[in-house]
């Protein structure tokens, strides 16, 4: 039998659906009435970062780095064609991506969304993977490999990484190297496939112009009843300071680029510690803020300037990135700026703006089917929910953003990635 | 969706307003066309920019920040693009709709009143603009060109754009260069905004639940004092090529960018504009197309291989990410797929998912306010302003013959490898 609850928010005006499916998997379905786009999104728990796992208790097994990302690639190749050939008859814009947390499989529709959904239940659950064609996707994903060590602000980030984690495979390129993915084969390709693959481990989230019945018509059809498992994720032991405080590389780029990180104690975030550093963040980086204005005339950043929460299982990092003409300045301002306010505190004013920004973008965001569905995979993989975030955002206190202001930054925890332009 | 309701409020200032419901938000974007020229760009570029950044009532970036945040993170947006021949000053307000708000306040009120205080009452006195503001505004302007030089494609393509369009107006940059930048005074803003407000072409669109008349009626009363004599525009389309240009480039990147651009000999608002957007679709626009199917999947030439249409200039430009060595052979694999194109080999299976995706995508488009916005302005100088229901009927329509026609009528006009630096590694 499929559980069906509703969850409704008359203050939003809208309202989703969470399916409890028989086969183990979990539905959500968001109706959003007089839009033409509909949206899916089919996602495991599982990302770069699991590379050493077991199931049921048995032995760990280590998998090479990138094989999460390969493994995504691979399953749009079916036993009977390409999953991209099959999309096109239907029209459906699909797309598939790899975190460091999650592969989630998705398209977006105008038309035919059954037979879209059908092909995306169909193909994430049957794989075929054979020497030959794991082998021919070598050189793709070499050149997808290529292309990012092009990318000054990937390689900003991931340099960021690696000098702030000595082992957390947080710090290994998604895609992993042209070395680690030629010791890909078809074996372990199935064995991740079949541990982190299950219905139980994954999450299907819809949103459009439906009702639950017209997905689960479909799913009731396509879905293999899944047996629970148990998946153990091993991080080796992090230790809770950086390795490096600084880090630079040279580009070809005319102005130089930079991530300053915070390395934070890991813990599990919950719902109302998210919706209060984003209200934080707001308050340390947005465009109304204090400090960006001191950076702004100090001639420190430009508009690209911004900040991220970035954490996962074993990760949890404050970010702040940008262009500047000198990242060290910009990053001693950043910790005198934050060690003054730890003393201080936000002032009430200054919190009342961040609230309201934070409201109004996360309310925003129910415009988009995109959004919204892919908001939903998150949420389910960190028991959260789409309303209660924005409800939490619209109900933070301004002692509570102030107690994780001092308690998520600790300013001598900190690295500074910087890409310089190459000297000719 | 509900049609669009068009007025003129000025010589030369349509406002147009779209009534949609299923928004949380509303979105007000105004449209100032002015021609492309070498001496203008600069100061009309940084104008737009100085607009958006504060007003009198809002004196400074930090002020007016902070009063949109108040409005729940309420947007006030700048932008620069080319048009056509055409120089186009977006400015745009969107925010929440007012029966979100946690104290019962009209956001969507007090930012149509905000749109008309930034363009009509700017931060400006003795006329002049804010000279700090400007430097400013000039700092983040040199910064977003070296930006667009960092991305090695969108460095690509306006170099390929430059080449080929040399003795036209489309070859400028949107926003000049660095050194008239640099020589712009804030008396040259000031003129600037006078002559925008007498000479330019506004074009107004509402988006939102709530009624647009309140915001038609701020910005007709605005333009009641300003005596308009709007400037004509106008756009070329180059319908031969003599001879096609060939050049490359060398550059410290580790994949190269293959850039081609093609005259189509139609242009909006010609009818046959159509099929040439289709034409291109089914070439390089899906991942069904041509180029991705062969050049890219079959072949393995290129990590990317697309072609869109400029549909107001008649220019149909490839684009391609390739390995050094496989230039040549990439080259001639999309030049194989055209003349396929040109002889008539087209699957029904490659015209009806082309049909599909291009379909799907004006559908999708038109799911933000954004993007409702977007559709009709950005349909100004066609022939006709469709909804997105009668575009995909138009789209449906397209015959395989039309299409061949098409792809007939494409001449080679430019081709321009960015390449990687012979080094040993």
């Amino acid at each position: 039998m499929n559980n069906i609850t509703e969850v409704v928010s008359a203050k939003f005006k809208d309202k989703y659906y969470k399916i409890d499916h028989e086969s183990g998997l979990t539905i959500y379905v968001y109706p959003k009435p007089g839009y033409n786009s509909k949206y899916a999104i089919f996602g495991t728990h599982y990302g770069s970062v699991n590379n050493a796992f077991s199931l049921d208790g048995g032995e760990v097994k280590r998998v090479p780095d990138g094989i999460a990302h390969y493994l995504e690639h691979k399953m749009f190749e079916c036993e009977d064609g390409d999953a991209f050939l099959k999309y096109a008859k239907t029209g459906a814009n699909a797309n598939a991506y790899t975190s460091f947390d999650k592969t989630c499989y998705l398209f977006n529709c105008t038309d035919k969304f059954d037979e879209s959904l059908e092909i995306l239940l169909d193909f994430v659950q049957r794989p075929y993977f054979t020497d030959e064609t794991v082998a021919k996707e070598q050189g793709i994903i070499g050149q997808e490999i290529r292309m990012y060590d092009d990318s000054p602000e990937w390689c900003v980030m991931f340099n960021l990484l690696k000098n702030m984690f000595r082992s957390h495979p947080v710090q290994i390129d998604i895609a992993g190297t042209v070395e680690s993915i030629a010791e890909i084969t078809p074996e372990l390709l199935y064995s991740c496939y079949n541990t982190f693959y299950n219905l139980n481990n994954m999450v299907l989230c819809v949103a459009g112009d439906l009702t639950p019945e017209d997905v689960l018509k479909t799913a009731d059809k396509m879905l293999k009843p899944s047996e629970n498992h148990t998946i153990e994720n091993y991080f080796d032991g992090e230790p809770y300071e950086v390795c490096s405080h600084y880090v630079e590389q040279e580009f070809p780029v005319s102005m130089p680029l930079f991530n300053f990180g915070f390395k934070v104690k890991t813990h599990p975030v919950t719902r109302k510690e998210a919706a209060e550093v984003d209200i934080l963040l707001g308050v340390l980086s947005a465009s109304y803020s204090d400090l960006y204005k001191l950076l702004d005339d100090a001639k420190l950043i430009n508009q690209s300037f911004d900040s991220e929460y970035f954490n996962g299982p074993g990760y949890n990092v404050v970010l702040f990135s940008g262009e500047s003409r000198s990242p060290k300045e910009a990053a001693e301002k950043i910790t005198d700026y934050i060690r003054e306010l730890q003393k201080t505190g936000i002032s009430r004013e200054m919190f009342e703006i961040a609230r309201r920004d934070a409201y109004g973008d996360a309310l925003s965001s129910l415009n988009s089917v995109d959004n919204i569905a892919n908001a939903m995979v998150d949420c389910h993989f960190n028991n959260a929910d789409i309303f209660g975030t924005i409800e939490d955002i619209a109900n933070a206190t301004l002692e509570d953003v102030n107690e994780r202001l001092c308690s998520l930054l600790d300013l001598d925890n900190t690295t500074l990635s910087v890409v310089l332009p190459a000297k000719e | 969706m509900n049609s669009l309701i068009q007025k003129e409020l000025a010589p030369g200032v349509m406002f147009n307003s779209v009534s949609v419901s299923k928004f949380k938000t509303m979105r007000l974007l105004v449209n100032i066309l002015l021609p492309l020229s070498e001496e203008t760009n600069a100061r009309n570029a940084l104008l737009c920019y100085m607009l958006v950044r504060c007003c009198k009532k809002y004196p400074d970036f930090t002020t007016l920040s902070r009063k949109l945040s108040m409005l729940y993170g309420a947007e006030l947006n700048g932008s620069v693009s080319k048009m056509g021949d055409m120089q186009c000053l977006t400015i745009s307000v969107g925010g929440i709709d007012d029966s979100y708000t946690l104290g019962g306040e009209s956001v969507s009120e007090q930012l149509s009143e905000l749109l008309c205080e930034v363009i009509f009452n700017p931060k400006v006195s003795d006329g002049k603009f804010d000279s700090e503001d400007l430097a400013q505004e000039k700092r983040l302007t040199y910064d977003m060109i070296d930006s667009e030089f960092n991305d090695k494609r969108i460095y690509a393509s306006q170099q390929l754009i430059k080449l080929m369009c040399a003795d036209e107006q489309f070859g400028i940059s949107r926003y000049g260069t660095k050194e008239q930048i640099e020589a712009l005074t804030p008396a040259d803003i000031y003129e600037a905004w006078q002559y925008v407000l007498k000479n330019a072409y506004f074009d107004f669109t509402y988006v939102g639940d709530s009624s647009p008349e309140k915001a038609s009626g701020v910005i007709e009363n605005s333009f009641k004092e300003i005596k308009r004599t709007p400037v004509e525009l106008s756009t070329d389309v180059v319908y031969s090529v003599f001879e096609p240009k060939n050049v490359t480039e060398e550059m410290d990147v580790a994949q190269c960018k293959l850039e081609i651009g093609m005259r189509t000999a139609c242009a909006e608002p010609e009818e046959d504009a159509i099929a040439v957007r289709l034409m291109s679709a089914v070439l390089g626009g899906t991942a069904t197309s041509k180029f991705f199917t062969n050049v890219r999947e079959k072949k393995s030439l290129c990590y990317y291989c697309m072609s869109r249409f400029v549909r107001l200039k008649g220019i149909l430009i490839i684009e391609s990410g390739v390995e050094a060595d496989n230039i040549e052979a990439a080259k001639e694999a999309i030049f194989e797929e055209i003349e396929q194109m040109k002889r008539g080999n087209i699957s029904d299976f490659e015209l009806e998912s082309a049909k599909l995706a291009v379909i799907n995508s004006v559908y999708a488009s038109v799911d933000t306010t954004g993007g409702v916005v977007n559709w009709y302005s950005s349909q100004l100088m066609d022939a006709s302003v469709d909804t997105p229901e009668q575009a995909a009927e138009k789209f449906r329509a397209v015959t395989k013959e039309q299409i061949v026609a098409a792809a007939n009528k494409l001449s080679l006009d430019t081709i321009y490898v960015l390449k990687s630096k012979a080094v040993e590694k």
